[in-house]
């Protein structure tokens, strides 16, 4: 079993060679509100059993349109939208949710080469970060938590969340 | 190469010209000695000169002819001929008739380009002048049979360079020619390489998307399997959760994977030399997989296959085909909505696959041009303006043929027609039909 701070150093490692680690459950984002938004729904299963294992609470959408309506009845921290989707790109749902709620953390999501484009285009108060599909777990599970835990009002973010964050600063994961 | 085809050229001319002043001149000349034989007071003499004169004519010609170097056969050949003509015309009694021997003599000896002949030419021609004069023959004839033998040897000669120059020119142009050719084929072999090698790049770029969705969760699955490793003794919900829903959607993600990488092997196995028999309808499905990055969600798609459309030739050249048709359909409809129909059928003895989308369609000035290479609508930078010239290309190499029928700003249709294999057993098992069936 690893200890919470072995976990930092996950990010360094490959997809496939990470520690074994337990839920580092941090306080100062337990409990935040994650909208995944993807049309592949074992995307949204996977990420949502690695979520959880960080305490975090995530729902998931298969479309842009259900995504929307669930806004509009919840508050979210944050928002993974995928690029491609039917109906709508991921950029377009982002810029959706910028406009409604501004203090929404927004990430994309895309398993495309052009990730690298629309990091060049749209700038972090648009889109906050890049993932590149496939992530590393550990690593993206910890940059997640870094995000939510510098916007969280928490006035000392912990050990591991100080860590992160320097990982976190990368637009493109 | 170049200098031994004109060295060739050369000694046919050359051969053929002497050989014909050789048989006449030795003809008149053996008349002549015959007659000079008759006239003469000493009929042996001259009789064993026109032996002499056979016998060193006919081994003239085996040494001359053929032979690249011709300078003691050159020396012999005008020494001898100086001396048998000189002989001949003082032998004879009534010299005008013999002195027409000179001008052939001169064209048998035709120099050519040969330099040393020119002197031998002009040592005999002095020789028949001065000889005969001094031993006071009548001037008029000799004067006039010499000049005649220059004017024959100025005309040969003329003509000669003149059949050399035109031959050279028309050599340096078949050369360039061969050149252009050669420039064009391989700037046409060069091209076509960069084009399938910027299909691969865009399919690449498709697959991608295609690729890293399973990969993602498929890796995520795995992890949290580790993760979750100690508790699954304890956890029925965890247990039933890995069974129901985590391993399948892995096993799956895998399958998905693995169907697309073998797709791109389908693309990339290209043995220009191997022919086999393969299901057209198969290639259909790979390439639509291939193509599904591009198509847009505008755009719906509807496919009608036949199945079992065998087909001989090379699937990946054939696949390439489609991906170009369809991912040119996607890209007319890039901008609209509507739909983008895939069939393929038999037709007779034919397979028809007809790519039809509801795109802008193509003002005739395009239509005519689509198949050129080179050719393109796109911006510059954006389209080869191969991709359809290698289609026509491959279709060709198969036997088929490719058309198009458009009306601008309602859509367009390809249809390609191959020719069906001719296989005795058409009929494959019925496991066959499932297998194509799954790859669908």
């Amino acid at each position: 079993m690893t200890r919470p701070s072995e976990m930092t150093q996950a990010g360094q490692n490959d997809v496939g060679c990470s520690p074994v680690g337990t839920a580092p459950a941090d306080p100062a984002v337990m409990g935040a509100q994650i909208l995944v938004v993807d049309d592949e729904l074992e995307i949204c299963r996977s990420l949502r059993r690695l979520l959880r294992r960080f305490e975090l609470e995530v729902t998931y959408a298969t479309n842009p349109a259900e995504a929307l309506v669930m806004m509009s009845n919840a508050r979210f921290d944050m928002v993974i939208s995928d690029y491609r989707m039917p109906d709508m790109y991921g950029t377009e749902l982002l810029a959706e949710v910028a406009r409604r709620t501004p203090a929404t953390l927004r990430l994309m999501l895309s398993a495309c080469a052009e990730i690298d484009t629309l990091a060049a285009n749209y700038d972090e108060t648009k889109i906050l970060r890049f993932i590149r599909k496939p992530w590393n777990d550990d690593e993206l599970a910890a940059n997640l938590v870094a995000l939510l835990a510098a916007k969280g009002a928490t006035p000392a973010p912990s050990a591991l969340t100080v860590a992160t964050i320097e990982a976190a600063r990368s637009r493109v994961w | 190469m170049v200098k031994g085809y004109d060295q060739a050229l050369r000694e046919r001319v050359h051969k053929q010209l002497q050989f014909r002043a050789a048989v006449s001149a030795n003809a008149f000349g053996a008349v002549l000695i015959a007659a000079a034989a008759y006239q003469s007071h000493r009929p042996w003499l001259m009789f064993g000169a026109l032996v002499a004169h056979s016998g060193f004519a006919t081994a003239m010609a085996k040494l001359t002819f053929g032979r690249s170097d011709r300078k003691v056969p050159n020396l012999a050949f005008t020494l001898a001929n100086t001396i048998f003509g000189l002989v001949t015309l003082h032998a004879l009694n009534d010299m005008a008739p013999a002195y027409l021997v000179v001008p052939l003599m001169v064209l048998l000896a035709d120099g050519f380009s040969e330099g040393d002949l020119r002197w031998h030419m002009l040592a005999m021609l002095s020789c028949f002048l001065v000889v005969p004069l001094a031993l006071g023959a009548p001037p008029f004839p000799v004067i006039g049979s010499v000049l005649l033998g220059w004017v024959v040897h100025w005309f040969s000669e003329g003509r000669a360079q003149t059949l050399r120059a035109a031959m050279a020119e028309l050599r340096e142009q078949a050369e360039v020619m061969r050149l252009v050719n050669a420039e064009n084929g391989n700037l046409y072999a060069k091209m076509v390489a960069q084009e399938r090698l910027s299909s691969l790049g865009l399919m690449a770029a498709g697959v991608a998307h295609e690729v890293n969705n399973p990969l993602a969760f498929v890796s995520s699955n795995v992890n949290a399997l580790r993760f979750d490793l100690d508790k699954l003794a304890t956890s029925a919900t965890l247990r039933a959760e890995y069974r129901d829903e985590i391993i399948p959607a892995t096993v799956d993600g895998m399958a998905r994977v693995n169907a697309i990488i073998s797709d791109l092997r389908r693309f990339a196995r290209a043995d220009p030399a191997r022919k086999e028999i393969f299901d057209l309808d198969r290639e259909v499905v790979a390439a639509l997989r291939v193509c599904k990055g591009k198509l847009t969600e505008h755009c719906e798609v509807k496919v009608e296959l036949e199945q079992q459309l065998k087909v001989e030739g090379q699937p990946g050249q054939v696949c390439q085909v489609l991906v170009n048709l369809i991912s040119n359909a996607a890209h007319a409809m890039r901008a609209r909505t509507g739909r983008l129909s895939v069939t393929a059928r038999r037709d007779q003895s034919d397979v028809l696959v007809t790519v039809t989308d509801q795109g802008e369609g193509m003002p005739p000035e395009v239509v005519d041009r689509i198949f050129e290479p080179f050719f393109t609508t796109k911006p510059h930078g954006e389209g080869t303006g191969l991709g359809l010239s290698v289609v026509h290309g491959i279709v060709r190499s198969h036997g088929g043929a490719i058309s198009v029928a458009t009306v601008p700003g309602e859509g367009s249709t390809f249809t390609v027609r191959l020719p069906a294999a001719r296989s005795k057993n058409a009929e494959r098992p019925v496991d066959q039909v499932q297998v194509a069936g799954a790859s669908a």
